[in-house]
């Protein structure tokens, strides 16, 4: 048994082609689309640092304390950067200068007046923090005017009212890329499993195989089996690569991360097979035929750029499903889509292999 | 080295086994043979192999001898390649029996396939392992292990010649090592009997000598080997009986001598000599006629053709003949019908 295995590890490994397209080529598309070809992705959904400066024109003691109560909050934040200024000519100076997101004025008696910056998704951001400052202020001087005694008895805008769970919001667009290229390597198995057979042929050791004491279907099981080791090194490598060099990110814990890498693993073992038996049939290379077919698949999927969607197409894609899969389990930690496609994986593998076993049972010898 | 001490040793054994059977003739080959206990290790019979309507072998029957060298010769076409499949077990048939070292081929495949060795046209090596891993590669398909695996590889290389090249890759190969590799790759695993086709294919002389060799060696251990080639004068050396087989049928099956004679019963000689003003050529002609087993003499221009039956093997007396009339030999050649003619005679055609 071993004998096979160890025999298709030596080809894959030392076959440079190989090496670079299954190993090095994924890990090298992380890194390129994760941060060059990005730019778009980090113009739409990354707002980046927001900075504000803010002047107090209120005269009410308990309005400006309640304004630098929350100036405070937002520096405390981290997430807002805002500082106090008396001159409302040099804030707009910095603004037009694009020194800071924007320049706030708190009106006397109320209100609050924004002069927008260049960014229009910082703009929208200055004006929701302020509008919720805005109806809170509301509401507690409202509290006040009924109620005094209400504000002792500790209503504050404590920042213990906020908590933050990742649904998401921060992942970065090589977070995207490293599962996008986990399934695009995973489907280039397909090409691995043809070559399975059609390697065979070329080098016209098929017959050798055949003639050899051992039942058809065991050598085309082994045959199988020989490429496990493969598809475990090249999934390893890319997540590796991915997570230590490029540090992107796969599922928030273990136990995500592991469901993953299996259903990955399923996928890939279940294309290999079927690769194997087109493989049977083939009599051209199979890297120039089947290839052209992934790219327009994974193209179409979503691989490359997640704008290219089309609700008539994407969705029925089998790149995209697993793509999907693997989203909610990283992102929402969802993992019944990762379980039907590990099913459906294991069915495409058992009909697969069936077919293949026949078929090569049956085969006459090479020529 | 140690091949070449093997070399001597079985060429002098083989030309004493063949002046043996020289002087006794077809009686005491069949003796020899049956001293060398031979029970036929491969009885083809009435083989019928189809290929959609093509009938690519049709009702063939032959047999081999243990440890005999057997050619199978054909035009492209003639069904060759696709018998040797059948009897390497890599295709199925429509009839016919076949019978492998005793055992059927459709009731016994597995057994018979660990006792035959294939050595196919093509070569058939991976190009990504060195020449020692392929080796160990299709011998362990054959159930040999650790040290017993490494000392076949190891001992099949040595035999080819290639064991200071055991690292090599294929693809860095030349041509004829590829050959030989290929060769080691069939016989690691001691096969009783190898099928070889056309395992000289490309190559260069001196790498097809040392095949030939080594294909001699094999047999001297007791191998017997099934061989094809297109090469009609590499046959004729190396293989001990010849089945020619054209459109999936036999045409003639024997030794080259017995083949031969199935197309002629003469070979020609020509004597270069000198006759004086004097001498009676047509007198001479019918002296040389009536000596044994000369069949036509004719006498031109200081040439005598003399047409003698393939039986007789010396010309001795008719030499004797020429000397005792006082003529001056200068030169004597010979036109002895080879395989080639004979297979153009039997067949219509020319091998390739």
């Amino acid at each position: 048994m071993p004998d096979i295995i160890l025999k298709e590890i030596k080809e894959f490994l030392r076959d440079k082609t190989n090496v670079f397209f299954f190993l090095l080529f994924p890990a090298m598309l992380v890194f390129l689309l994760g941060n060059l070809l990005s730019a778009q992705d980090n113009a739409d959904a990354v707002i980046g640092d927001i900075s504000i400066q803010y002047l107090v024109e209120a005269k009410d003691p308990q309005s400006i304390a309640a304004i630098d109560r929350f100036a405070q909050a937002l520096n405390e934040g981290k997430m807002i950067k805002i500082e106090k200024t008396e001159d409302v000519s040099a804030a707009q100076a910095a603004l037009k200068d694009n020194k800071i997101t924007a320049a706030v004025v708190f009106l006397e008696p109320a209100g609050i007046q924004i002069y927008e910056g260049r960014s229009s998704v910082g703009n929208r951001t200055v004006a929701a923090v302020m509008n919720g400052f805005a109806l809170t202020n509301k509401a507690v001087l409202s509290a006040a005017k009924i109620s005094p005694a209400s504000l002792q008895d500790g209503i504050s805008i404590d920042r213990n009212f906020v908590s933050t769970k990742d649904l998401g919001v921060n992942r970065t667009p090589l977070d995207y890329y490293a599962i996008s290229m986990l399934t695009m390597i995973t489907f280039v198995s397909l090409i691995s499993g043809a070559y399975a057979f059609t390697r065979e042929r070329d080098n016209r050791t098929m017959n050798r195989l055949i003639i050899s004491p051992r039942n058809r279907w065991v050598l085309y099981i082994q045959k199988i089996l020989g490429t496990i080791p493969q598809i475990l090194c090249q999934t390893i490598v890319l997540m590796t690569v991915s997570v230590l060099i490029f540090h992107a990110h796969y599922a928030a814990d273990w136990k995500g991360n592991i469901f993953l890498f299996g259903m990955f693993f399923c996928v890939a073992l279940a294309l290999i097979s079927l690769g194997a038996f087109i493989g049977l049939f083939m009599k051209t290379e199979p890297t120039a035929t089947l290839m052209p077919i992934l790219w327009v698949a994974m193209f179409f999927g979503g691989t490359f750029a997640r704008m290219i969607h089309i609700k008539e197409v994407t969705p029925y894609l089998p790149n995209y499903i697993v793509q999907s899969a693997a989203f909610d389990i990283t992102l929402f930690g969802r993992y019944s889509m990762g379980f039907q496609v590990i099913l459906a994986s294991a069915v495409l593998f058992a009909a697969t292999l069936t077919a293949g076993v026949i078929v090569f049972n049956r085969k006459e010898e090479q020529r | 080295m140690l091949i070449d001490i093997r070399m001597i040793r079985y060429l002098y054994e083989k030309s004493k086994h063949t002046a043996y059977i020289k002087m006794n003739a077809k009686s005491v080959q069949r003796k020899s043979m049956e001293d060398m206990q031979v029970a036929d290790i491969v009885t083809v019979s009435n083989l019928v192999k189809n290929y959609g309507d093509l009938c690519a072998v049709d009702r063939l029957s032959f047999t081999v001898s243990r440890g005999e060298i057997f050619g199978l010769l054909g035009p492209n076409g003639a069904g060759k390649s696709t018998t040797l499949s059948v009897i390497s077990t890599l295709s199925d048939y429509q009839k016919g029996e076949i019978s492998i070292d005793g055992m059927d081929l459709e009731k016994d495949k597995m057994s018979i396939k660990r006792i035959i060795g294939m050595v196919p046209q093509d070569i058939a090596v991976y190009n990504h392992l060195s020449a020692i891993e392929n080796v160990k590669f299709f011998a362990s398909l054959y159930g040999l292990k650790g040290k017993q695996l490494t000392d076949a590889a190891s001992e099949a290389l040595e035999f080819v010649g290639l064991s200071d090249k055991h690292k090599m890759k294929p693809k860095k190969m030349s041509g004829g090592m590829r050959r030989r590799l290929n060769i080691a790759c069939g016989i690691a695993h001691a096969p009783r009997l190898i099928v070889m086709d056309e395992p000289t294919v490309g190559v260069d002389a001196q790498s097809r000598e040392h095949i030939l060799n080594s294909i001699r060696v094999l047999q001297s251990r007791g191998a017997t080997i099934i061989y094809t080639s297109h090469y009609m004068q590499e046959v004729e050396e190396i293989c001990d009986r010849i089945a020619i087989i054209d459109k999936g049928r036999m045409v003639a099956s024997g030794t080259t001598q017995e083949l031969v004679s199935l197309v002629t019963d003469i070979k020609t000689f020509y004597i270069d000599t000198k006759f004086s003003a004097s001498f009676d050529s047509d007198d001479f002609a019918r002296q040389l006629k009536l000596l044994p087993g000369v069949k036509n003499v004719s006498i031109d221009d200081n040439v005598i053709r003399i047409d003698i039956s393939i039986q007789v093997e010396s010309i001795t007396h008719v030499l004797e003949q020429v000397i005792s009339r006082g003529l001056t030999i200068y030169n004597i050649h010979s036109e002895v019908p080879n395989l080639d003619t004979t297979f153009l005679t039997l067949t219509g055609h020319e091998l390739r």
